[in-house]
């Protein structure tokens, strides 16, 4: 509990306990207490929500069972193992990890210079600001539907574009497997940019005046002054942006690739959790889908880990 | 803040009353759960529908009148859920179950048999029995599994066809294609003097491309894709057969030969249907589900209709098109039992030929399902007929789910030069092989299911239903 006093409310344990009345083992206890009671209401919601549904998809993993019957048969490890042989589960798995390390340094690098670049004054800046900010507004759906008429090889507006350009080799955006995860990929980038620019014009607004004149002073170029004052500055709303688009990236990818392409073709675009749903529901392997859901959980919680304390490092070094 | 004794028996009073709180809202939940079917029984009666979403809005109305119909006549209101694809009923069927939300019917079609084999539907011979002569026996045979009836149809017959754009091939003298090689000549053609695609599919729909198999397969097989199939699943043949693989080779050479590009996975069905319509393409390989849609579009062309023409040139095979009822009407086995008598007298109210009609008539019913319900009278109707004696169930109705998914993605490999077809069927036999080792896949369901399992699918009770003229 010292240890989150610490890190979650950045004060030190000794110092919560030495404010009350007296000191000593009690006060600290009550303390204690307090800041649990404080805590039950997400705490317990937390449980029955997040831990309970995972304590139970861990147990039900270890059954071969179909979602419905009442009896569910056990088979130890073999889901596991299973799913480690299957070559769809793999190859979503790799689509995973190039679909959320590839969309949060899009995300990121986009936002950024887009930040950077209405963070001028430029004429219709605000214009610029809200088209940018909009594609944030609509549904993952929505943005599925539209992206896969534009994409449409037969009359979207992708390939039109290609074609007034004199143009004459147009990409399978969605049909060739090469491709396709790119496209999707692409669609989410489109979507999130605006979100992380709005992040970091705000940052970017809080960087001091002073700092610029005294890089000026110093002989800095744009790049220098963008290196040593503007990332620095900005670090603890990048690793939040990285974090952000992360997570998301991990989590909130099943409606744009089942709306744009179902994981096709050949599975190029099936991501860990289109084909999870896939198994649990279609194919009523409930006990397999969450054998793989567990997989998936212990990578992301290794990304989460490494992620984190690489956070926690810079902070520790930038303090 | 001072932190007091005081303050800390506040917050445990707090956080008891919010496990209270929380554990009574459980309880209710749980509770309510249980008591589901009771809720049924009450003189508010409702039954619940789960379908795929109507293909016009003249069809929701249709299904809105028989409703208010049904209401009158047995003061039973049904609240239809009209969702999604087709594809995704299992999964709603399953989401719903687990919410605890009740489904009393559900149209499937598709997915019949994977919902019956996991003991998801109810057995409805005995409930069916009584009225079963409205229904011409080949439209029933799609739903039926080891001589038990799973669903009954409620939309007309259609299969699988090629349709063109008679008014283009009039205008560059082309014959109607019956074999392979005509059809080639005609999109040699239609390439070298127009602009226009000669055939469109919305292949980004993966479901699609089964049926290119299944209208090859039919004539590799000789004519006995269905026995085959049911030969392969129950592990008594494979589906590296020389007939097999030659089917996914003749699908291959679709694509070797131009008649088809890589485009086809970009687009799905609704994109195929905008593309035929507009005239961007003078052919487009579907099901006839498509042909109301396609009216409505009116496009500026005569329509016209030719089954997938012959591949192959042994004596005695012939062109057999794919078809059955687009979508039956099933019940739950999860259905609670107080809503039994009602929802099976909601599927003899339905399938009467009057409230049938209602429905199948916004249908354009070329061939319709229950007799006594008017077929169309237009140009496409007799060829259409003309199929009807040929016509095989689709496969995809008879494969388990896995294994559609690996045909899908064999055919889009073989027929863009990602596989063999070799290796293509490979992946297919693997597939059914892992389902029979991890999931202990069989067949013949009913033969190995234990009696609870049996019992559990079958009517508690056999409710009387009133016979509507």
């Amino acid at each position: 509990m010292a240890v989150v006093a610490d890190r979650v409310l950045g004060v030190p344990a000794e110092r919560v306990s030495s404010r009350g009345r007296g000191s000593g083992h009690g006060q600290r206890r009550r303390a204690y207490l307090f800041g649990l009671a404080l805590l039950s209401p997400v705490l317990l919601l937390y449980l029955v929500f997040v831990m309970y549904p995972l304590l139970r998809g861990l147990i039900v993993s270890f059954y071969q069972w179909d979602g419905l019957s009442p009896t569910m048969t056990w088979v130890g490890l073999n889901n596991y193992k299973d799913a480690l042989r299957d070559p769809v589960f793999r190859l979503a798995l790799r689509n995973t990890f190039q679909y959320a390390i590839g969309v949060t340094v899009a995300k990121n690098v986009l936002g950024l210079g887009l930040a950077i670049l209405l963070n001028k004054k430029l004429r219709l800046r605000t214009f610029f600001r809200t088209a940018g900010f909009l594609p944030v507004m609509f549904s993952f759906v929505v943005c599925g539907v539209l992206w896969s008429w534009i994409f449409n090889p037969l009359f979207g507006l992708a390939d039109h574009f290609i074609g007034v350009l004199g143009l004459h080799h147009f990409p399978g955006w969605l049909s060739d497997p090469h491709i396709a995860l790119w496209s999707v990929m692409w669609v989410d980038v489109w979507k999130w940019t605006g979100f992380h620019m709005v992040l970091f014009i705000a940052a970017l607004q809080a960087v001091p005046q002073d700092l610029y004149d005294a890089a000026d002073i110093d002989g800095a170029g744009r790049w220098a002054r963008f290196r040593y004052v503007t990332i620095p500055s900005i670090r603890p709303v990048i690793a939040l942006s990285v974090l952000l688009a992360l997570t998301g990236a991990f989590v909130a990818n099943y409606d744009v690739v089942y709306v744009m392409t179902g994981g096709g073709p050949m599975n190029a675009t099936q991501v860990a959790l289109t084909y999870i749903v896939q198994t649990a529901f279609t194919a009523d392997q409930v006990g397999y889908a969450n054998a793989m859901s567990m997989i998936l959980l212990v990578l992301v919680a290794i990304v989460g880990a490494v992620q984190l304390r690489f956070m926690l490092r810079g902070r520790e070094a930038s303090a | 803040m001072k932190i007091t004794f005081r303050s800390v028996w506040l917050s445990c009073l707090l956080l008891g009353a919010t496990i209270v709180m929380v554990a009574s809202s459980g309880v209710a939940i749980s509770t309510a759960a249980q008591r589901t079917p009771l809720v049924h029984s009450s003189p508010a009666c409702q039954l619940n529908l789960l379908g795929e979403t109507r293909s016009s809005p003249a069809e929701t109305a249709a299904w809105n009148k028989v409703f208010s119909d049904f209401k009158s006549r047995f003061h039973c209101s049904v609240v239809a859920t009209w969702q999604g694809q087709w594809s995704g009923i299992p999964q709603l069927l399953n989401e719903a179950r687990i919410a605890h939300q009740t489904v009393d019917i559900v149209a499937d079609g598709t997915y019949n048999y994977s919902l019956a084999s996991a003991g998801d539907l109810m057995d409805l011979t005995k409930l069916v029995a009584p009225y079963k002569s409205r229904f011409p026996a080949a439209t029933l045979q799609p739903f039926t599994v080891d001589g038990r009836l799973w669903a009954v149809p409620d939309e007309p017959e259609t299969f699988s066809m090629f349709f063109y754009n008679v008014t283009l091939f009039k205008k560059l003298d082309l014959t109607v294609p019956r074999t392979f090689a005509q059809l080639e000549h005609d999109a040699q053609v239609i390439k070298s003097r127009t602009n226009v695609l000669p055939i469109v599919e919305g292949g980004s729909d993966a479901w699609e491309w089964p049926m290119w198999y299944m209208a090859t397969f039919a004539q590799t097989s000789g004519n006995k894709s269905v026995p085959d199939t049911i030969a392969f699943l129950e592990g008594k043949q494979q589906f590296t057969s020389a007939a097999s693989v030659q089917a996914l080779e003749d699908i291959a050479q679709f694509s070797k030969d131009g008649l088809l590009t890589e485009n086809a996975l970009g687009t799905d069905e609704n994109g195929a249907v905008a593309a035929f319509v507009k005239g961007l393409a003078a052919m487009m390989f579907d099901g006839g589900w498509d042909l109301p849609t396609i009216e409505a579009g009116q496009p500026k062309f005569s329509i016209g209709v030719f089954p997938f023409p012959l591949v192959v040139s042994k004596a005695g095979v012939f062109v057999q098109p794919n078809g059955s009822p687009s979508e039956g009407l099933a019940i739950p086995s999860s259905i609670p039992r107080a809503d039994l008598p009602m929802a099976a007298q909601f599927l003899e109210f339905v399938s009467s030929p009057l409230e049938a009609n209602k429905i199948q008539s916004t249908l354009d019913p070329e061939v319709p399902t229950i007799t006594g319900v008017k077929p169309v009278s237009d140009p496409l109707s007799a060829t259409l007929r003309e199929y009807l004696p040929k016509t095989n169930s689709w496969l995809d109705w008879i494969w388990p789910a896995d294994v559609v998914t690996s045909v899908e993605n064999a055919i889009e490999g073989v027929l863009f030069s990602h596989q063999s077809a070799m290796s293509a069927a490979k992946s297919v036999q693997n597939e059914l092989q892992t389902l029979r080792q991890e999931q202990n896949y069989n067949y013949d369901f009913w033969a190995t299911w234990s009696k609870a399992q049996r019992s559990a699918v079958e009517p508690p009770f056999i409710p009387k239903v009133e016979i509507q003229k």
